[in-house]
């Protein structure tokens, strides 16, 4: 039976605005800019190179690159001929690398000469595909476009991300073509109304959801220029970029919210935006509240997943509330529900179950999971604590044990086990903690006999946990205990891990 | 919110003055204590912003961490959002001190 085909996201990105002037500038990253039409012919151009290597529909290609000008034409060129793109950061791991390659099976690799990726994690099966840190490939002077773009069948995938998992290992979210378009109708028109006159800032990167939808999707559909930055968000590299290029939108998290507050001494603020979003974790009032009174600007809290590709709670400009992840975007649907799956009444807590267009269909390789996650009703459940109060869904917490930490997803198996390395520690657990408007990690630890506890000793922990890990994952609280609260069967009371640290902040 | 158990207040008092060592002295052996470089330290003033300048989000969660600790107080949310320098992070705790 034929399969129904539908639009390549990719085309649609690069050739669906009518009103395009071919000249003007899609993206900018330090002193080097690309217009939509050279865009449009380097991704026609890799997609000639792809098939040269040998590329057919749905292969994985791994795209380990920074934010720069050489992601969008990768990516888009691609999913011109039918390929997955899998984008991960260029800072992974060897470990992690090494999994995700292996997980989605990619048979090519698209990296920068620098930063390098751990090549100690590349197979000799994978053949990689380096461009310097002009945008230009290396393997190839390539001049030949594609012909004609691959058209894919509705259950084509077309991109794939990996989330942090509860084990600590990443799993894969596969996206199909309608993902990268949905939300910027739903999200970008409907809500934001982005324009072509928009010049978009997003510090989150093309390797996770709403960074891929922020600073590739909504530029293109809309005509709009973005501005791409690819190393650290901190805040006085975003204070420099938001002063130079004068952003209309800004798309960051919490964290960076809060870091550019704390960078600044003046009474007010004058900043270029007309909009100021944040995603990636719940947005505190204080923070909503302190930034509206230096900026006189409102920021507009919401909620996605990689799961759902992009936000489908958020607020609206001019009707933010403080302390609110907004009302659920038209288009998508909600419910919470108790343990049992029932559901709860307005004004309490339940955990959240989210349905609509841009769902996954399923975990890569994770057929048990992806039964547990979603429902045959086509619910999603998101692991998350909410209330509803008069179509307003306020954050309550997490039902499991994982930690998001500056807008990052943390295990705390994976912390654990970096901290299980130290001779001084018996045994540990990792829970989360709220210092000011950050969240981050906390460790209870209980010392091996004969250790003692020395004032330098939480240092030295951090330090190990340095060497080993991404700074988010650092546990900013030590706590050393003599034994850790378990369940009849041995598991951890992780809650009563959390139920401390919370009453030591209350004390 | 601004708590100090009167035992620690004492105890902490009591150091300052044998120390002779103005608070400020005290949170720059704290930011030592962290992890910042001793070099950076060395030249931080007390008007200086801290956080991007001169300790990264990860850094500035483990000196207010740090400080809890050592002064035995809560720093809010909404005071956390306003400690930028060291005279900042003075003011806050000083009181308790007296």
């Amino acid at each position: 039976m034929l399969k129904t085909s539908v639009s390549n996201s990719a085309l649609e990105l690069l050739t669906g605005n009518p009103g395009l002037h071919p000249d003007k500038i899609a993206y900018i990253c330090a002193d080097k800019a690309l217009s939509f039409r050279d865009l449009n012919k380097g991704c026609r151009r890799f997609a000639h190179l792809l098939q040269k290597q040998g590329i057919v529909p749905q292969e994985r290609v791994l795209i380990a690159l920074p934010d720069c000008l050489a992601f969008p034409v990768v990516f888009l060129g691609c999913l011109l001929t039918g390929g997955v793109a899998v984008a991960v950061s260029p800072a992974l791991s060897e470990e992690e690398l090494a999994h995700i390659i292996d997980d989605c099976g990619a048979c090519i690799l698209v990296t920068l000469r620098k930063p390098a990726v751990p090549r100690s994690a590349i197979s000799d099966k994978i053949k990689v595909i380096i461009y310097d840190d002009q945008g230009r490939v290396e393997v190839s002077n390539n001049s030949k476009e594609l012909d004609t773009p691959y058209q894919p069948s509705v259950d084509d995938i077309a991109y794939m991300l990996y989330s942090s998992g509860s084990t600590g290992r990443p799993k894969g979210v596969p996206h199909l073509h309608k993902s990268l378009l949905l939300p910027c109708d739903l999200v970008g028109k409907a809500l934001l109304e982005i324009r072509s006159g928009d010049i978009i800032f997003s510090t989150s990167k093309f390797s996770f959801a709403y960074g891929l939808i922020n600073s590739l999707a909504f530029p293109l559909r809309f005509g709009a220029t973005a501005i791409l930055h690819p190393g650290k968000p901190d805040p006085l590299a975003v204070l420099d970029i938001i002063n130079r290029h004068g952003p209309s939108i800004f798309f960051s998290v919490p964290d960076i919210y809060t870091q550019i507050l704390l960078t600044c001494t003046e009474r007010e603020l004058k900043f270029p935006m007309r909009l100021c979003c944040s995603a990636g974790e719940a947005l505190p009032a204080p923070l909503f509240e302190e930034w509206q009174r230096l900026t006189g600007l409102e920021i507009l809290d919401g909620i996605g997943s990689t799961e759902m590709a992009y936000h489908f709670i958020s607020n609206v400009p001019g009707r933010a509330i403080a302390g609110s992840a907004g009302q659920l975007v038209p288009g998508y649907r909600a419910r919470l529900v108790d343990d049992d799956g029932i559901n709860i009444p307005a004004g309490r807590e339940g955990n959240l179950l989210v349905g609509g267009p841009t769902r996954t269909p399923f975990y890569w390789n994770l057929p048990e999971l992806s039964a547990e996650t979603f429902l045959p009703d086509g619910f999603v459940k998101t692991g998350d604590i909410f209330v509803e109060r008069d179509g307003f869904y306020y954050y309550r917490g997490r039902c499991d044990d994982m930690i998001k930490s500056g807008a990052c997803w943390v295990s705390p198996f994976t912390v654990e086990d970096a901290l299980a390395r130290h001779p001084a520690v018996a045994e540990c657990a990792v829970a989360a903690i709220t210092i000011g408007t950050f969240n981050r990690p906390g460790a209870f630890i209980v010392l091996t006999p004969g250790t003692k506890q020395t004032p330098t000793l939480g240092q030295e922990l951090r330090r190990h946990i340095l060497a080993l890990l991404p700074d988010y994952m650092c546990p900013v609280r030590i706590r050393f205990i003599a034994e850790l609260p378990r369940t009849s069967t041995g598991k951890i009371k992780r809650f009563k891990l959390r139920e401390q640290f919370a009453h030591y902040d209350e004390e | 919110m601004r708590i100090m158990t009167k035992s620690k207040c004492l105890q902490y008092s009591t150091v300052l003055k044998e120390r002779n060592m103005p608070v400020i002295n005290e949170l720059k052996e704290l930011m030592l204590d962290i992890g910042v470089e001793e070099s950076i330290v060395n030249e931080v003033g007390p008007e200086q912003i801290l956080a991007g300048h001169v300790m990264d989000s990860v850094h500035y969660t483990a000196f207010i961490v740090a400080i809890e600790e050592r002064y035995d107080i809560r720093v809010t949310d909404r005071y956390a959002l306003k400690l930028r320098t060291l005279n900042d992070f003075n003011n806050y705790i000083s009181p308790g001190l007296k």
